[in-house]
């Protein structure tokens, strides 16, 4: 219980206000996305997606379920090289070799958390980075990841068969499409019975095992979950890219998702897609100017943790939710 | 169990509900509980009295398993529960609160008290369902909340509500599990005297049919509320009886209910 305790938790549960943000606030992104490879760099929008869905499903983890994992570059990354592998040397088509990924993904979530997930706070903090340390260094040793190389002209291949994905619009369609079903099934997850148990756990760990749930099963459960989406984001960036390399395995990787999580507003949904969005923005300006990106970093996760540590998107719900606040309705 | 009435109670088998043996536990050099034999019968509402730091909390973490004992041995209905996980202990019957009170502060009063029933109707991994399933529950959820007079609030944050409706709250979310033995530490501490009336009789009540132990500093509840009465001082037994023999022991009277009381 470290970070999640600043944050306003939005959801209200089966909340009344919701029902008109969500519509418009999907609308919203499905008419950006559509506008959006005609007025940016479509490569910029689609690695965008990628990580917004990455920080996604790392937020369900740390927002919903109280976990702070280090490891998640381990899925990211481990599931780009099992894709780009699948494609590029059994040439499997791109739909099965991101669902290859992401079945990696999951039994990587499933090794990694039945080891993590008995450890309490940063203890737990600790394992999942020990244990994505040394399965960087697996990664760096392993003969198919081409160690410092990677594993590079990763074919796109024929989606299904049929569909060139070498074209920049099929393939940012491809992208939209995991994307939404990615987000979809977060927002499923977490808004479930079952999701209600986590954000049960989340709240109040020892309250919920005097009701007599066995937590660690459901913290493994969306810790695999987690780890599977994660996967999903990582599968598709490497076909994006056509590369998967050592950075994406990397415990840096790890640090950025927390960084865009925290920025955008941890335990919402919007989010980690709104801080995904602009940690991208950020790296794109600077990435030629020669300026070191990493001092940037740093000085938005000062910025975020002593000013505004509900994140973007959570201090403007505060924000609305005082303005329309109706002074009848107090205790 | 159906009407209940405690002062005709049989006077044959008053089964133990719960039992304890030796029970004793270490931390480091420290002996908190030392070697603790406490026998509750079916149907009362057994108090557990002492001083701060006696080690009251400490007893109910070992009885639920939240603590593992150095050394004893437990007994639920009839069950050894010594090895018992806590969580498993809680589907044998037996539920606890907490002293610091236990909430889900960023979840609703409703969904709090639903989160308790998720378990018993079988809705509690179900991922891949929409929340609005859960409403199922509502019914239940909103009779335990008017139990403990907190219908209004049903969607208030529990984080948002007084530090005596998070009792109520918590009692409630206790009884949605209809345990049959319920460990209650100090559920009226920190309340309202206005409040403690309240929640008096609805322990009274939902002892219907159950087990109940408390830890309470209020005398006059205890008086009040309980069939027998356990002293408990440095983390041993230091007296058990009916109330009025605990407050004509010159024993207890010096160790715990000091000078002020009389
Ligand atoms: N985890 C622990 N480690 C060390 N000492 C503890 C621990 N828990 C409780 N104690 C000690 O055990 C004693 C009994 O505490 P507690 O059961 O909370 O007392 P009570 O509830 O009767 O006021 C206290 O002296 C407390 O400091
Ligand atoms: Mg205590």
């Amino acid at each position: 219980m470290s970070i999640t305790d600043n944050t306003d938790f939005a959801d209200r549960g089966a909340g009344r206000s919701i029902d008109w943000k969500m519509p418009v606030a999907i609308a919203v992104l499905l008419g950006l996305m559509v506008v959006a490879p005609f007025v940016a760099y479509p490569i910029f929008v689609m690695k965008l997606l990628c990580f917004a869905l990455f920080a996604s499903a790392f937020n369900m983890l740390l927002g919903y379920t109280g976990l702070l994992s280090f490891g998640h570059a381990t899925f990211f990354g481990g599931a780009a090289y099992a894709t780009a592998h699948a494609a590029k040397v059994w040439g499997l088509e791109p739909l099965t070799a991101i669902l290859f990924g992401t079945i990696c993904a999951a039994a990587m979530g499933a090794a990694m958390g039945i080891v993590a997930i008995r450890r309490q706070g940063i203890y737990f903090a600790m394992t999942t980075l020990a244990l994505s340390q040394m399965a960087y260094f697996l990664f760096l040793r392993a003969p198919f990841t081409h160690a410092e190389d990677g594993i590079q002209n990763v074919p796109r291949g024929r989606l299904l068969g049929m569909i060139d994905l070498g074209e920049t619009m099929a393939m940012y369609g491809l992208v939209c499409a995991v994307f939404l079903v990615g987000m979809a099934v977060i927002w499923r997850i977490v808004h479930s019975p079952f999701g209600q148990v986590l954000k049960a756990i989340r709240e109040n760990e020892a309250r919920a095992i005097s009701l007599g749930y066995r937590v660690d099963r459901y913290k493994l459960g969306a810790f695999v979950m987690s780890a599977a989406l994660t996967g999903l984001a990582g599968s598709t960036k490497a076909l994006v890219f056509q590369i998967a390399t050592l950075n994406d395995v990397a415990w840096h990787m790890s640090g950025e998702v927390i960084l865009m999580t925290l920025l955008g507003g941890v335990g919402t949904v919007l989010g980690p897609i709104v801080g995904a969005g602009v940690i991208v923005a950020i790296q794109n300006m600077f990435a030629t100017t020669g300026f070191p990106v990493s001092v940037i970093m740093g000085a938005i996760f000062v910025i975020c943790v002593m000013l505004f540590r509900k994140g973007i998107v959570g201090t403007l719900g505060q924000y609305l939710r005082q303005t329309r606040r109706d002074p009848g309705a107090k205790e | 169990m159906t009407a209940h009435d405690r002062t005709l109670q049989q006077p044959v088998a008053a089964r133990a509900a719960l039992s304890a043996r030796g029970l004793s536990k270490r931390f480091g050099d420290f002996q908190a509980i030392d070697d603790v034999t406490l026998e509750v019968a079916e149907g009362t509402i057994h108090a557990l009295i002492g001083p701060n730091g006696a080690g009251k909390s400490t007893l109910f973490g070992l009885l639920t398993k939240f603590i593992p004992p150095t050394s004893g041995t437990i007994t639920l209905g009839g069950t050894d529960i010594t090895r018992f996980k806590p969580e498993e202990v809680v589907r044998q019957g037996m539920v606890r609160s907490f002293q610091i009170s236990a909430v889900f502060p960023h979840l609703s009063l409703r969904d709090n008290v639903r989160v308790a029933l998720q378990h018993k109707h079988g809705l509690d991994r179900q991922f891949w369902l929409p929340e609005r399933r859960l409403n199922a529950l509502n019914g239940e959820v909103d009779a335990l909340l008017d139990k403990v007079g907190l219908s209004d609030l049903a969607g208030r944050l529990a984080s948002e509500v007084s530090y005596g409706r998070k009792r109520a709250l918590e009692l409630a979310t206790t009884l949605a599990l209809d345990p049959q033995v319920m460990l209650l530490d100090e559920p009226m501490a920190g309340m309202a005297s206005a409040d403690i009336g309240t929640i008096a009789d609805l322990i009274r009540r939902s002892g219907e049919g159950r087990t109940i132990i408390m830890v309470e500093h209020n005398l006059d509840v205890v008086e009040d509320l309980c069939d027998r009465v356990t002293v408990l001082a440095r983390g041993a037994v230091l007296a058990e009886g009916s109330f009025d023999e605990i407050r004509a022991s010159q024993e207890v009277r010096e160790s715990y209910m000091g000078a002020g009381h009389d």
